[in-house]
């Protein structure tokens, strides 16, 4: 008699087609999933999103006679790979004596058969499934056939060889980095072959996406394919009570990988033999080590040591400001240095272990590491080969990406020798080979939220789910973003991966890496995009990419950047896209339909073609040197106060001309002089905005980083108590505008006036967060919309977006912000996709 | 002071006002100087008529209309511009320039004290690059429809060397020359457009290339040259990039830029690789040849920045790179035609 074969393997014996499937929200944040299960033939059923608890259809139950014993297919997709759950469902099998089998299938998650049992005990079994799951899983679907052929006789329950099945609709999404558990820092402190071990993992935590290189799950797929398990681990591999039971990861200082310890002598690097004490206390000298990781390469080093950080910041900044994050012991070092909310605290302890974006409570204690900043990127270990670092000497330790700037990561060896040597001093290095490079994620609090700046380690490949698109079967899309914080994003049946954050696609070796990573997304997931879209500039190379892949026959499209940043948010929130729905979409730059520079607009989501309608924006502003005015906003505040016939050299003599100059005086002399074409190039960026002011305030010179202009006006805002409550509102050719020119006047009186500058700032932040939530009430009202949404760069601007979502609040309409897609250009991708599909109806 | 005389609508009516203007303008640039062999434009007939070539090599041929604002400018103006412009066209397929076509569409109210200087001009450029202007033409706008001044000129030239230079011809592991500092003859416009009034010493680099280039072209190792015009080195370089199907690889510390065409670039906010040149050139030249070229160049006052600049490579084709001192490589696209933003 047979004993394991597949239930159905003949005409005749197919499924009476009964399904069951399970729903669930796509949105991370929230670990309690939201199910529905109906019967799939009523497809009408589609769930919306809204009720946190298990819906069983009951007539389901009454329709069946329990009494029958039946064989059972559960096919259960979501993060299902690499977490342990296939031994948690042997487990669970167990305990309620099933009989079958349980297997990994290559993109469409997990398959469990089980015979000879009743529709009651599935019911209770599938409803523990949900109960009990690993912690790093995550069901997002699960279909259920029921068959009453022969009856099969088992006496288990089989854990199955993984089969590579890439067939059907289905979508695999791959577990993510994460950050080590608590049993496995037991064990890095006390178990024998894992103490001070640099590789401590399990099926609850470790590396996942940086190492996989195939899909199903399985070691053979991993860079550990490499290490041969020793007795001890191969025993916790093959034990299914051991939270090892096939940790594909699992290693020991026996078996697993290995660090090198090299030092510099003679711009050579000789291998050195040092322990992890020495090696801290060399940090707390000041000496700098690199330091290979998961999915990339540190720079590590002494925060208050202002040699070094110096040295490193002419080395790999060109000496500009931009802020170095800094990698604390514990959680309690990071409560001595900044605020911290509970929720930054769960955040920053949970298994994604980002960076957060934290007030410090000293800022002067950091002035070397976040220059003219009141704020501090933090970071606790997340491999216990970072515990090794801070030994009894350090308590912080500066935690820095080792590229050169505009290059990826190194994760190659060769590359980070190379790389690596005209900085450090050290080097530390694994023999784990890095299969994709993954950045650390960043992430800003506004107290009780946060945003995603950077979305990477810990978070990709994290899908998102829209129903709607898998329902009409819309086709396959490769999106490719913007070109600054860089991520492309993949579509296939509603499942939209967007990639780590690539970082700026400016440079030729930062756009390979944007190539392999998509062939690498594209393999992984089975995904062959015959769509392709990219913004609408020009001049960006994935524009360019686009248009190539346009000579091999993709079908491409062109999304205006702030209508994809409008529609990212909408997958943000599982929102329906043809619901009433209009968002402030206001950042630094985007390129217009018109040709022009965008970045204040307020977009309406519409059901005709284009799909989206402009109901509002901000007046503009003279942008006639294009990018040199992005860096050299005092360029832009020299024509403003032209255009606007204000007495120039009154705010000038106040301002270092030749550093806000990049020619200085005769650079300001000849802007002064020179006059305005009949239609200069103009922008309604609120980015740009806020960057003049910085100027006027006299908190930076020029943006030596991305955003640091704006960044700082708002750490200087933050500094005063004053509130407001005017709005500056415009209407131009019947469309409402924020008024930049009479906000800017009125700072200008104020700043006569002598009152502080920060206060001014403070002052100037309100009054734009309430002409825009004027503007915003005032159409909304009138077209009965009630979810308004905030989406591009600006809203980082914490007094900005706090304030707007309590005018909103105030005002009963219903404020969206992004929850786990950056509002930045990170999120760009996932708007591209989203509505490129929409193009795709019919 | 008499009343400045111009040119009236009635001067390009075809009557005895046009003989008038025509013979004005043909003794200052003493077209009808050296020739002796040539039909036309002694008699003024319908057309010229020109000896054949007797060494039956290929003739070349090629025309270009200038328009330029301001029409004078520091280093030329447009006569001297129209003629430079089309010489260095045959000169940089290889070959010898013989005759020019001389096409003026004037907007009505013209200067003829301009129209003096401006043939003048084109006189001695002729004369210098001994080259002939062998038939014309002349038209007049009404005032506004045109702007002072279009010149149209063609030229024909003969190939002196046994295969002409193709844009198409770079192979791997040649490498990448450039005549001089770039960017000079569009800066110097810029900032006498702008009144930008600091670098007053700059001027166009504009310069013909003949007869200076007379033992350069007749090398063989020399695969491609261009005259950087329109697009400056940025179009330049993509076009031989496209068409040779390979990669230039070009290090951004090595292109010769003066400190204040870089300035007038920053200024005004424009890439100083998309600004035109009036006198340089783009060479690509046979790996180990390229010391003895730029030697040869060095001797030429206009070409003594000439630099080697970079290396071609296979692939990726079709590309341009701009390798940095720190910060990447960068992919540098045909200008778009005009200047768009790119920095969030």
């Amino acid at each position: 008699m047979r004993t394991q074969s597949p239930i159905f393997n003949s005409e005749e014996s197919k499924p009476k087609s009964i399904f069951l499937r399970t729903f669930c929200n796509s949105t991370i944040a929230k670990f309690e999933s939201k199910i529905f299960i109906i019967l799939a033939t009523i497809d009408k059923h589609t769930p919306s999103i809204g009720t946190i608890s298990i819906i069983f259809y009951t007539i389901f139950n009454i329709q069946m006679e329990n009494s029958f014993l039946f064989n059972w297919q559960i096919n259960i997709q979501g993060i299902v790979q690499g977490v342990g759950f296939r031994p948690f469902i042997k487990r669970l099998a167990d305990e309620y004596d099933l009989k079958g089998l349980v297997k990994n299938l290559g993109n469409k998650g997990v398959l469990i058969e089980i015979y000879h049992q009743s529709e009651s005990n599935i019911n209770i079994f599938l409803n523990q499934i949900q109960k009990l799951k690993p912690k790093l899983s995550e069901i997002l679907e699960i279909q259920v056939a029921k068959f009453n052929h022969e009856l099969k006789n088992y006496n288990d329950f089989y854990i199955e060889k993984s089969s590579l099945s890439v067939n059907g609709n289905g979508f695999i999404a791959l577990p993510t980095d994460t950050g080590f558990c608590r049993e496995c820092l037991y064990d890095f402190l006390s178990q024998n072959n894992r103490k001070k071990y640099e590789f401590v993992s399990c099926t609850n935590c470790g590396p996942r996406y940086t190492i996989v290189s195939n899909l199903p799950y399985d070691r053979i797929n991993t860079s550990f394919n490499s290490f041969s398990l020793c007795s001890n681990c191969e025993a916790e591999y093959f034990n299914t009570m051991n939270r090892r039971f096939h940790s594909e990861a699992n290693s020991c200082i026996n078996c697993g990988p290995k660090y090198d310890i090299y030092k510099k002598v003679d711009n050579k690097w000789i291998e050195i033999d040092l322990d992890w004490e020495e090696i801290s206390s060399l940090l707390e000298s000041g000496k700098i080590f690199a330091m290979k990781g998961i999915g990339g390469t540190h720079l590590i080093f002494s925060p208050f040591n202002t040699k070094t950080v110096k040295k490193v910041r002419l080395n790999r900044r060109k000496s500009n400001n931009k802020p170095f994050a800094v990698m604390m012991k514990n959680i309690e070092y990071i409560k001595k240095y900044c605020f911290s909310s509970e929720i930054d605290e769960q955040i920053l302890q949970s298994p994604k272990r980002p960076i957060v974006i934290l007030e410090a409570k000293d800022a002067s204690l950091w002035a070397d590491i976040a220059p003219n900043l009141n704020t501090l990127g933090v970071i606790l270990p997340y491999s216990t080969a970072q515990l090794n670092l801070f030994g009894d000497k350090n308590d912080v330790l500066v935690f820095t990406s080792a590229n050169i700037p505009n290059f990826p990561m190194p994760i190659s060896n060769k590359e980070i020798f190379d790389y690596c040597l005209n900085i450090a001093d050290f080097l530390l290095i694994h023999n784990l080979n890095i299969i994709q490079r993954v950045d650390d994620s960043v992430l800003r609090s506004h107290d009780d939220y946060h945003l995603i700046i950077r979305r990477a380690r810990g978070y990709v490949p994290r899908p998102f789910y829209y129903n709607k698109f898998n329902k009409l079967g819309i086709a396959e899309i490769l999106s490719l973003g913007a070109e600054e914080n860089a991520t492309i994003t993949l579509h296939k049946n509603g499942w939209f991966t967007p990639s780590q954050h690539l970082g700026n696609i400016t440079t030729i070796e930062a756009f390979e890496n944007l190539k392999n990573v998509r062939s690498h997304l594209e393999k992984l997931f089975s995904i062959e995009p015959k769509y392709v879209t990219s913004d609408l500039n020009p001049i960006f190379l994935t524009t360019n990419y686009k248009n190539n892949l346009a000579l091999e026959g993709f079908e491409t499209l062109g999304v205006q950047h702030h209508v994809s940043h409008l529609y990212s948010l909408t997958l943000d929130h599982n929102m329906d896209i043809e619901e009433p729905f209009a968002a402030w979409v206001c950042d630094g730059f985007g390129y217009g339909v018109d040709g022009k520079a965008w970045g204040c607009e307020f977009i309406e989501m519409d059901n005709n073609k284009p799909y989206w309608r402009k109901l509002a924006t901000a007046v503009d502003l003279p942008y006639m040197g294009r990018d040199q005015d992005a860096k050299y906003p005092a360029r832009m505040l020299l024509n403003l106060c032209k255009l606007l016939d204000i007495e120039i050299d009154d705010i000038f003599n106040d301002l270092n001309i030749e550093k806000i100059f990049l020619h200085g005086k005769k650079e300001f002399d000849f802007i002064k002089g020179q006059k305005f074409y009949s239609n200069y190039y103009s922008t309604s960026a609120l980015g740009r905005f806020l960057d003049i002011n910085a100027i006027l305030l006299g908190y930076v010179d020029n943006r030596s980083y991305r955003g640091e202009p704006a960044i700082t006006l708002e750490a200087n805002a933050l500094k005063s108590k004053i509130g407001s409550d005017e709005f500056y509102i415009t209407s131009q050719n019947g469309m409402l505008k924020l008024d930049y020119f009479e906000i800017f006047e009125k700072a200008l009186t104020f700043s006569k006036e002598d009152k502080k500058p920060n206060n001014i700032a403070k002052w100037i932040l309100e009054v734009i967060a309430n002409s825009l939530s004027k503007i915003a009430i005032y159409i909304c009202e009138e077209k009965a919309i009630k979810k308004i949404g905030l989406t591009g760069g600006v809203f980082y601007n914490k007094i900005i977006t706090t304030k707007i979502i309590s005018n909103l609040k105030k005002a009963k309409l219903n404020p969206i912000i992004h929850k786990n897609i950056p509002p930045g250009d990170g999120g760009i991708s996932l708007g591209q996709a989203i509505y490129h599909g929409r193009m795709l109806y019919e | 002071m008499n009343e400045e005389r111009i040119v009236e609508i009635s001067h390009g009516a075809g009557g005895r006002k046009m003989d008038e203007l025509i013979s004005f303008i043909s003794k200052i640039i003493d077209i009808k100087n050296n020739q002796e062999d040539i039909i036309g434009p002694e008699e003024m007939d319908d057309s010229s008529i020109l000896p054949i070539d007797v060494e039956q090599r290929e003739i070349v041929m090629t025309t270009d209309s200038h328009t330029v604002d301001p029409i004078f400018f520091r280093g030329g103006n447009i006569g001297s511009l129209a003629v430079a412009g089309t010489i260095n066209d045959l000169v940089v397929m290889g070959s010898k320039p013989q005759y020019l076509t001389l096409g003026l569409i004037i907007e009505e109210g013209f200067k003829f004290n301009d129209l003096a200087e401006i043939c003048k001009s084109i006189g001695e450029m002729i004369k210098n690059s001994e080259v002939r202007i062998v038939t014309g033409d002349t038209k007049v706008m009404p005032k506004g429809k045109i702007s002072n001044l279009v010149i149209n000129t063609a030229g024909v030239g003969k190939l002196i060397r046994k295969t002409p230079i193709r844009d198409s011809a770079a192979q791997k592991g040649d490498m990448i020359i450039i005549t001089g500092s770039i960017g000079d003859h569009g800066a110097s416009l810029i900032s006498l457009r702008e009144g930008l009034n600091f670098e007053t010493k700059l001027a166009s680099d504009l310069h013909s290339f003949w007869p200076s280039f007379k033992d350069i072209i007749t090398d063989p190792k020399i695969r491609c040259m261009k005259d950087i015009t329109r697009g400056g080195f940025a179009s330049a370089a993509n076009e031989i990039a496209s068409k040779s199907k390979v990669c230039l690889k070009v290090n951004e510390d090595q292109i010769p830029i003066k400190p204040e065409v870089q300035a007038i670039c920053d200024i005004l906010g424009f890439e100083v690789l998309e600004i035109s040149c009036e006198g340089k050139a783009l060479m690509i030249v046979e790996n180990g040849s390229e010391l003895e070229i730029i030697k040869k160049l060095k001797k030429f006052d206009f070409c003594k920045d000439a630099s080697i600049i970079g290396y071609v490579d296979q692939s990726p084709q079709a590309q341009v790179h701009i390798i940095t001192d720190i910060g990447g490589t960068r992919q540098l696209m045909k200008p778009y035609g005009e200047p768009i933003p790119r920095v969030c």
